[in-house]
């Protein structure tokens, strides 16, 4: 904030002109010289330190969004383990909150400083890897594509070619109260209807029967697709009944006071303190909970996301993160595929996935993580048929998202029907795809 | 010409010359900071600038096509109405409150210096702070706000100040006005303590009340110091981002997007910098308008004035 500045008065009344008009002609020639200037790529290129051939151990940048334990905790264990089994290669690790990490990672594409292992949020490495900042995982290795789930492989893969591995997934399911339950004497449901009656019982006094978040941000349409992908809608077909039936699910639970209007401000992190505090009888929310939910009072259950009809089979969208590696030169690209790989490692999967509350999409060490914790069986067996959100969308996803957001949030309160809210969407993402 | 005033005329370019020299480092700093990130914006308007650019920095010139597409998004009508708004109400009242307790710290009782210093914290909190702090407050059934008014039976249903989309863009303005009093207290204060007593003391011998000597010896004593507060506060609340960002993020369905929250989301959710440059320009525009207003007369009451 600049402090309030009156004109000095030379500068205004020198002889009848001012001193700015008399250099007229020098301050037009700087401002166009400059407006040249701005249209040189003078200041896009930064230089990389190249890596010191023989002379000590090679240092690999490192950045994620993981700044916030559990995360934290298990990353610095799991590089503190690969510098002790790599004793020539250090981790320098940079650590940026959630939003911050695409901005840096553009300020750095453009001066080509990015970092030797780039984490990424998996929607995100489509739009990097098709400009050609990431180089493809067969440049230094095979991967055996039959050990990994199908969805998470998807999220890493762009035509046809891997450019990183997940770190972990997890995807969406429904936590019950079980007190609550017990107490209404009813079971946690399977289908739409149930989850309607049952919230529309569990709902009294200070407590929602369901709660779920959708604010403007890519949290809504990420809470919106399990419901939208298990009715077989999809996000490009926005404007057809299913997609519309998916979002009279929500509305009607507004509607009636079974879910709190407040649900279009709440984060995922929101909806947890208020069923950690009881004022929601179930939730929809996703496994990195558990370590919070452990350390609470309440008794939870977990069931899979409720299908439109019996015999219907749930799909949830996948998050979570991946490792990349930016094209640098071949040997750095070399040191860094190290530690992505050694993170493959079932041990290393399965202590960094747990610690996050994650699933590896690598199976045996997923298997092994569910053996060892079989709360997390419902996400896994959801991870098998979950769908990456970039699949069809590709580059087109993050606009895509905000118009259905957006459209989500008008009907949720009240602006719109869901069907003509969706039926503008609808047009919306037309004009955004180009049709 | 004579000799002395050639030596005079010498001496005056030397000095001149010596002026442009320490304003020199001033000027790169400004330059580097301020004019080339400006002209940089102003360039990325006219391309078609996605994520590779930044990597590879291939960014096609598509001359007004950018500006086309936002003008052509309905969305570009609702987010300068509530941007006008958003100004229009904030200034108004932060200026009327913010004059009032002017007025009222010129009485000068015990506690007044602290008092002022206290009044003083919306302005200093970060803006963060104080947006997370309200978000809280103003939560539809958790919020204190909505307690408190219960509790007073003021009310018999919470407000769902947040979620609504007309009460939203209420709730983001109220918010907005409270961290803007202390910036225009401060500065109406300064110019109410720089009016002579003897005003005051020659009105009220003339025989004069208190509502005729406010109005006709405070506020045209004032005149300056009200402009630039209006000014400059109005130029400050067309750039809010992170009170809006922070409180419903442009939400409820775009009631509370305004040009700012606009450019960021089109830039950083988007991903079209193109369209987020564009939108950035056009708010510059507004606010260069207002500036310009603001030299003119900041021109017009220093000649007038003398």
């Amino acid at each position: 904030m600049y402090f309030p500045v009156a004109l000095p008065e030379t500068m205004v009344t020198r002889g009848g002109k001012s001193m700015l008009r008399r250099h007229s002609l020098l301050c037009a020639s700087i401002t166009s010289l400059l407006f040249v200037l701005t249209a040189l790529p003078i200041f896009a290129n930064g230089q990389k330190e190249s890596s010191s051939s023989s002379s000590g151990p090679i240092t690999l940048t490192y950045m994620d969004y993981w700044a916030a334990d559990p995360a934290n905790s298990a990353m610095k264990a799991y590089i503190a383990k690969f510098e002790a089994a790599n004793p020539n290669l250090k981790i320098e690790r940079t650590s940026v909150p959630f939003g911050s990490l695409l901005p840096k990672a553009l300020q750095e594409a453009s001066s080509h400083s990015l970092p030797d292992i780039l984490m990424l949020d998996n929607p995100q490495l489509q739009d990097f890897a098709s400009t050609g900042a990431l180089a493809p995982l067969d440049s230094f290795t095979t991967i055996d594509k039959s050990q990994y789930f199908p969805g998470p492989l998807s999220t890493v893969t762009y035509n046809g070619k891997l450019y990183g591995l997940p770190v972990g997934n997890n995807d969406l399911a429904i936590f019950y109260n079980k007190t609550m339950f017990k107490q209404a004497n009813l079971t946690p449901p399977k289908t739409w209807e149930e989850l309607l009656a049952d919230a529309k019982a569990l709902t009294s006094g200070n407590t929602y029967g369901f709660a779920f978040s959708a604010p403007t941000t890519e949290e809504a349409t990420w809470q919106f697709e399990p419901f939208l992908w298990t009715a077989q809608g999809d996000l490009q077909t926005i404007g057809d009944p299913q997609a519309i039936s998916a979002l009279n699910l929500w509305v009607t639970m507004i509607k009636n006071g079974w879910a709190s209007k407040s649900v279009i401000n709440w984060s995922q992190n929101d909806v947890e303190k208020q069923f950690e505090l009881g004022h929601a009888a179930m939730m929809e929310n996703g496994p990195w909970n558990l370590p919070l939910l452990r350390k609470s009072t309440v008794d939870y259950g977990i069931v899979p996301i409720p299908v439109p009809k019996a015999g219907m089979v749930p799909v949830a969208p996948l998050g979570g993160e991946v490792f990349t590696i930016p094209v640098s030169n071949v040997n750095r690209e070399k040191e860094a595929w190290k530690f992505v790989q050694m993170l493959q490692v079932p041990e290393n999967l399965v202590a960094v996935n747990k610690a996050m509350g994650y699933i590896p999409a690598y199976i045996p060490a997923a298997k092994q993580l569910v053996a060892e914790d079989p709360q997390l069986q419902v996400f896994m067996d959801e991870l098998k048929t979950g769908r990456a959100r970039t699949n069809i969308l590709g580059q087109n996803y993050p606009k895509v998202s905000e118009i259905v957001w957006n459209a989500i949030q008008s009907a949720l309160v009240g602006t719109a029907t869901p069907e003509a809210a969706f039926k503008q969407a609808q047009q919306q993402v037309n004009q955004a795809l180009g049709k | 010409m004579k000799k002395s005033e050639i030596n005079r005329a010498r001496s005056l370019r030397r000095t001149q010359r010596y002026r442009l020299l320490f304003l020199l480092p001033v000027l790169i700093e400004v330059i580097l900071v301020f004019v080339y990130p400006l002209f940089n914006n102003i360039r990325m308007g006219f391309q078609h600038y996605t994520i590779a650019s930044f990597v590879n920095g291939t960014a096609p010139y598509i001359g007004l096509k950018n500006y086309v597409e936002i003008f052509s998004n309905p969305l570009m009508g609702k987010t300068v109405l509530n941007t006008l708004t958003f100004t229009v109400g904030s200034i108004v009242f932060q200026f009327a409150i913010g004059l009032l307790l002017a007025l009222f710290f010129k009485l000068r009782f015990s506690l007044s210096q602290l008092m002022r210093t206290l009044i003083l914290i919306p302005w200093l909190l970060p803006l963060i702070v104080s947006a997370t702090a309200f978000r809280w407050m103003f939560d539809h059934t958790n919020g204190i706000i909505n307690q408190f008014l219960l509790n007073m039976h003021l009310i018999t249903q919470p407000v769902p100040w947040l979620i609504t989309p007309h009460l939203a863009l209420l709730t983001v303005i109220i918010a907005n006005i409270w961290i803007g009093i202390p910036f225009n207290m401060v500065l109406l204060y300064g110019g109410l303590m720089s009016i002579p007593d003897e005003y005051y003391e020659a009105a009220s011998i003339d025989g004069a009340n208190a509502v005729q000597s406010f109005w006709h010896i405070t506020i045209p004593a004032l005149r300056e110091v009200i402009l630039i507060v209006l000014m400059l506060g109005l130029i400050y609340t067309l750039k809010v981002f992170d009170v809006i960002r922070v409180l419903t993020g442009g939400g409820p369905a775009n009631s509370t997007q305004i040009l700012s929250t606009w450019s960021y989301s089109l830039s950083f959710t988007d991903l079209s910098f193109g369209q987020g440059a564009a939108v950035g320009n056009v708010l510059m525009l507004i606010t260069l308008v207002f500036a310009a207003i603001y030299i003119r007369a900041i021109r017009a009451s220093l000649t007038s004035s003398r």
